[in-house]
């Protein structure tokens, strides 16, 4: 008897714990809920920040992908949110065409690429020649853009920080970097063929 | 003992599956995509505390495919809206998932526009606006709001621009 009081009491309180904030079940909404992290070393090189990929949608194939990079407190330093479509595949499916399904498990691999980012120093990015549009490498065949000036895209370059690189779309890459003028994360380039 | 170390075992399992310990939701449906749709606006804030939340908003069509994915900081975007408990968030999620559905020949002029505001090259833009595509304008953060369009040849939404607005407006 002191048992099974003892078990409930236990689960009592288990329950009180799960109410603690507002939540609400999953509903048929969700059932492409699936989720992946990877712990990467950028915004404070003493504390892990955590990258975690995250997929919802009535089916997987729907799918909305969110990426969000938090620090070690669990502060959200960049969130980005596109569709599994556009990140797999590009753009929008044709009218009235219906995209190929997509199995939990597929999800749950995309996921763990996602959320598996690259890193960087920003030194290793291409140099923005003086009278160029943009950055260019010549030895790859990508189109770079930024929003910043060359001056500052050449003085964080100089700087050599820590960048996080991440897939934007099927095609397209983002670097993000801790803008010194900010302390905040921002994109310092964009690439894609 | 071995009583103490199942109780334990019994709290570790419940808590588990809460390392997202805020998830609240608001759901809303508008006539986006055409003037009889049904799309459903979801917005949905998350993380390990509510004051630490990042906002999802998210258009799905009545068949469930997205339409529209978004998401940011609630903090960095619009300040303390929520506390650890996210108690005043149900109410502001209410908000943000009714958003305004117009036409884009209301915006401004391209020539009118501030750097920045809009991704697209000047000539898309104008023709986006003189086409009068519907569109829909939700919160982007404090008086701040991002404006989508609706392409019908392409069945597809696209960003259009992003402005600052007066809190009266709604």
């Amino acid at each position: 008897m002191r048992v099974i009081l003892f078990l409930l009491a236990s689960l009592a309180l288990a329950a009180c714990v799960q109410r603690e904030g507002p939540t609400r079940p999953q509903g048929a909404g969700d059932a492409c809920t699936h989720s992946a992290t990877h712990d990467v070393s950028w915004s404070n090189p003493d504390a892990a920040d955590t990258v975690t990929a995250t997929s919802q949608g009535p089916s997987c194939a729907q799918a909305v992908v969110t990426f969000v990079v938090r620090n070690a407190h669990g502060d959200p330093l960049w969130t980005f949110a596109s569709t599994y479509y556009d990140l797999h595949t590009g753009g929008t499916p044709p009218p009235g065409v219906t995209p190929p399904a997509v199995s939990g498990e597929e999800m749950e691999k995309f996921l763990q690429s996602f959320a598996d980012v690259t890193t960087m120093a920003s030194g290793q990015l291409p140099d923005w020649a003086e009278g160029a549009p943009a950055p260019a490498d010549a030895t790859r065949p990508f189109h770079y853009s930024t929003a910043y000036t060359r001056d500052i895209y050449e003085a964080l370059r100089a700087s050599n920080r820590a960048l996080v690189c991440y897939a934007a779309a099927a095609e397209a890459t983002q670097c993000l970097i801790v803008d010194p003028a900010s302390n905040g994360p921002a994109v310092i380039v964009a690439f894609g063929p | 003992m071995r009583l103490a170390l199942f109780a334990v075992a019994v709290l570790v399992a419940a808590r588990a599956p809460q390392s997202e310990r805020c998830n609240v939701i608001a759901t809303n449906t508008v006539a986006f995509s055409a003037p009889d749709a049904r799309d459903v606006v979801t917005v949905r804030a998350t993380g390990p505390s509510c004051d630490k939340a990042v906002g999802l908003y998210t258009i799905r069509d009545a068949e469930g495919n997205p339409i529209w994915a978004w998401a940011i900081s609630l903090k960095q975007g619009f300040g303390d809206v929520a506390d650890a408990k996210g108690a005043q968030l149900p109410a502001f999620l209410s908000r943000w998932a009714k958003p305004t559905i117009s036409r884009t020949g209301t915006i401004p002029d391209f020539a009118r526009l501030a750097e920045g505001q809009t991704t697209l090259d000047r000539l898309t833009y104008q023709d986006i606006r003189a086409r009068n595509l519907p569109m829909l304008c939700h919160f982007s953060g404090t008086a701040k709001e991002l404006c989508i369009f609706w392409e019908p040849a392409a069945g597809a939404a696209g960003l259009l621009l992003e402005r600052n607005y007066e809190e009266t407006n709604r």
